[in-house]
């Protein structure tokens, strides 16, 4: 057994380099290294045989990571290729310039986008086509944008691959791709519902006269879907490929392959299709992967030398027997804290412990992954600083608008949507916690 | 900071995907015309292109003779005044060497040049000069084209005549002072009779509205069967703005063919939007050059055979007091030049 010294060792480090994540001033990828290199060195004072150096060091978890890097590819290659640009447009279109419905289109864009590639990614592809159109449109950019920063949210929930903690909770709790669907489609299309009905409330449009009518038709016909995609045959590529890796995820248990080997396939068959060079394909945002291994290997650090299950102990000594109460008050303060911390962060660390908390209690471990996820995803919008997607939404808002959007402007819209998204989130994590996840 | 640059690079590959599309839904027709003419050679076409549109469009058409009575009765009187007096001292300076008789050398003029000018004075103020009396017809009759022959309408120093310090021209005060954008139709060669082709000038610069505007003029103007060539200029000092938005210049070797292609893109869009938009009664051709829009401008036109040069004022490159491009276009070329103003 690891002296108890050692493990408050780990979890100083472990403290200190969340709090280095936190700052913003300090770089999150050298805090998570700095972290895991303390981590690692630390094995050489503890004389636990089990902490072994080379185990923490190789700790760092394949799947979680080969599932982010193939992701990021398949993205980059497919937004290279044109074809989200091109969809956007043929919903732009669809919309006929008509401010209700192009709300409504985008939003469902955006949910669908950000479930697909990642929040980030259909934030910089929606965001940039909501201003331009809203330019030409003559429209107030805000209303759209707000409704699209919160709805990555919702698509954040979508499928296992849609944001980091879902790759993180999932690996961890082993829920396949379809399991994950089907949990996540229903709770994903109520926020949406629910949130459309709250934009209308919030955003009202005045009619437009017919003449009006046809300017914003002509005005959004002369977009062109086809601008933006320079080689069509790569663009057809791409598009096949995004279709049969996700239809590969779905098959991926029925097939026996893992995720992580789906998302391998995909990407190196993207950049084969694509006849992108590999150095291009590549050029992903290696510092997020680093971020994420150096973060395993602190939790690694942890696990190895049975903090974690210390921790899990005590937690488990404190937290309610009842497993629809701690669910309830998992999804509540996973919301909270992922407004202010880096979601990420907190579903790496607190995964595997509310794993072994869920073991020690008897409760159904996925009951408490859906609270972690959801938790999690929506929590996001809580703050300006809650999700990346939120800051390039503001930031954009601030510097095309000229209107400052300070804290307290956000909380009153953040408040109010991200609160009723969060009663109705409560009410359907009661409801699978009671009726298909019992304990 | 690297999200923000990815936004702004997808933002940018969005923008590209805006092409104009222009709907030409008629090309309306030319009703009304006023042809003014000022005696000068040129009045001649000026009667010769009025009386050809008004046949082929059935139009009702004013041919103004203006004369421009007011300034050139001041300068008259002045003139005579002057030469009267000079010749006054010649008489004084013939019978000084010869004194012995006494002298008395006078000058009797029948009108006083001060009341002379008072009056001519009051007169313009009634009617408002040729200048204003033009003008007036302009917004009474309202016209769709105005044909002007180049000597009146660049005549400059003519605002007095409608109480204006003005340095520019005629066509400078009438644009200012009529309430509605009328093409006009100016006129310093002879060439629009024996040639029937259009040269249709363009800028990156403009957009499509500006663009519709200047084409359904031409087309107005093109005869069935003519050449009407698009002409797209793109001048190396666009390119030089263009491309310092870009922050090229900032390079020790400017690099200026991510602005040059920029332009060429955009021009070539708008061209294409243009050709699918335009009816078929006359041959379309498509040119987007570099260079020079003066040098660009002369070679199109020997190129071409045009007869007829259509353009936005604003969009041919002006200096502060005159472009060269607009001096090849109205004087060196003899061509007829249409100039629309939105």
């Amino acid at each position: 057994m690891v002296l108890n010294n050692d493990i408050y060792i780990l979890f100083g480090i472990f403290i200190l380099t969340y709090i280095l994540i936190i700052r913003k001033s300090f770089d999150k990828t050298l805090a998570a290294a700095i972290g895991a290199v303390l981590t690692v060195l630390v094995g050489i004072f503890i004389r636990d045989p089990k902490y072994r150096m080379h185990d923490v060091l190789h700790y760092h978890d394949f799947e979680i990571l080969a599932i982010v890097i193939g992701i990021l590819v398949i993205v980059e290659i497919s937004t290279k290729s044109g074809l989200f640009h091109y969809l956007s447009i043929k919903v732009l279109k669809l919309s006929k310039g008509d401010p209700a419905r192009l709300l409504v289109y985008f939003g469902i864009l955006t949910v669908i986008l950000s479930g697909v590639l990642n929040n980030i990614a259909c934030m910089l592809i929606v965001g940039s086509l909501t201003f331009i159109a809203c330019e030409r449109l003559d429209l107030d950019p805000k209303p759209f944008i707000i409704a699209e920063m919160f709805l990555t949210a919702v698509g954040g929930n979508l499928t296992l691959v849609s944001s980091v903690p879902n790759v993180i909770v999932g690996s961890q709790f082993e829920i396949s791709f379809v399991e994950f669907l089907l949990i996540s489609l229903p709770i994903s299309i109520m926020l949406t519902l629910a949130s459309f009905a709250i934009y209308r409330v919030m955003f009202r449009f005045s009619p437009p006269t017919e003449e009006e009518k046809e300017q914003r038709i002509e005005k959004v016909n002369e977009f062109d879907e086809w601008g933006a995609v320079d080689d069509k045959a790569i663009f057809y590529k791409s598009a096949a490929v995004l279709a049969g890796t996700m239809i590969l995820f779905v098959f991926a248990e029925t097939l026996e392959m893992s995720l992580a080997f789906v998302a391998i396939l995909g990407a190196v068959s993207m950049v084969f299709f694509s006849g992108e060079k590999m150095e291009e394909a590549l050029k992903i945002d290696w510092a997020l992967i680093a971020f994420f291994a150096g973060l395993f290997v602190l939790i690694a650090g942890l696990n190895k030398a049975g903090a974690l299950k210390e921790f899990a102990n005590l937690l488990a000594d404190n937290l309610l027997d009842d497993q629809l109460a701690s669910s309830l008050i998992i999804l509540w303060v996973m919301a909270i804290f992922s407004g202010i911390v880096d979601n990420i962060v907190l579903a790496a660390a607190l995964s595997p412990v509310l794993l072994q908390v869920s073991e020690a209690k008897d409760w159904n471990p996925k009951a408490i992954a859906w609270a972690l996820v959801l938790g999690a995803n929506l929590g996001g919008g809580l703050t300006p600083i809650g999700a990346p997607a939120n800051v390039i939404a503001i930031s954009n808002l601030e510097k095309r608008s000229k209107e400052k959007i300070g804290w307290g402007d956000f909380l009153k819209f953040s408040a109010l949507i991200i609160g009723i998204q969060l009663i109705i989130t409560t009410v359907y994590v009661a409801l699978i916690s009671v009726f298909i996840f019992t304990p | 900071m690297a999200e923000e640059n990815r936004f702004e690079t997808i933002s940018k590959r969005f923008e590209k995907t805006v092409k104009p599309k222009l709907v030409i839904d008629k090309i309306g027709e030319i009703k009304r015309i006023i042809a003014a003419m000022d005696g000068t050679s040129k009045s001649q076409i000026c009667l010769e292109l009025g009386k050809r549109l008004s046949q082929r469009y059935k139009t009702h058409t004013k041919f103004l003779r203006i004369k421009r009575y007011g300034a050139h009765l001041l300068d008259y009187i002045y003139t005579t005044k002057l030469a009267a007096e000079r010749n006054l001292e010649e008489i004084r300076d013939k019978l000084a060497p010869e004194p012995g008789f006494k002298a008395e050398i006078n000058l009797i003029s029948g009108v006083p040049p001060e009341k002379a000018q008072d009056l001519i004075e009051a007169a313009l103020k009634e009617s408002g000069g040729a200048l204003g009396l033009l003008i007036k017809e302009i917004e009474d009759f309202r016209p769709d084209l105005v044909i002007l022959p180049v000597p009146f309408a660049e005549e400059s120093e003519i605002g007095e005549e409608v109480g204006e310090d003005s340095l520019g021209t005629a066509l400078d005060l009438i644009l200012r002072r009529t309430s509605r954008s009328i093409p006009f139709l100016l006129v310093e060669g002879e060439s629009l009779v024996s040639r029937r082709n259009v040269l249709c000038v363009f800028n990156p610069e403009q957009q499509a509205e500006s663009v519709k505007i200047t084409l359904i003029h031409a087309l107005k103007l093109a005869d069935a069967g003519s050449d009407v060539t698009l002409l797209g200029i793109i001048d190396p000092i666009l390119v030089e703005t263009f491309a310092g938005v870009l922050g090229e210049v900032s390079k020790e070797e400017p690099d200026f063919s991510k602005a040059k292609n920029g332009l060429k893109l955009r021009m070539e869009h708008l061209l294409e939007a243009i050709q699918l938009k335009i009816e078929k009664k006359v041959n379309l051709k498509r040119k987007v050059a570099f260079g020079r829009t003066d040098e660009v401008l002369k070679a199109t036109i020997a190129e071409t055979d045009a007869g007829l040069i259509v353009y936005q004022s604003k969009y041919v490159p002006h200096d502060p007091l005159d472009s060269m491009a607009d001096e090849i276009a109205r004087h060196e070329s003899q061509v007829p030049v249409l100039i629309v103003w939105e």
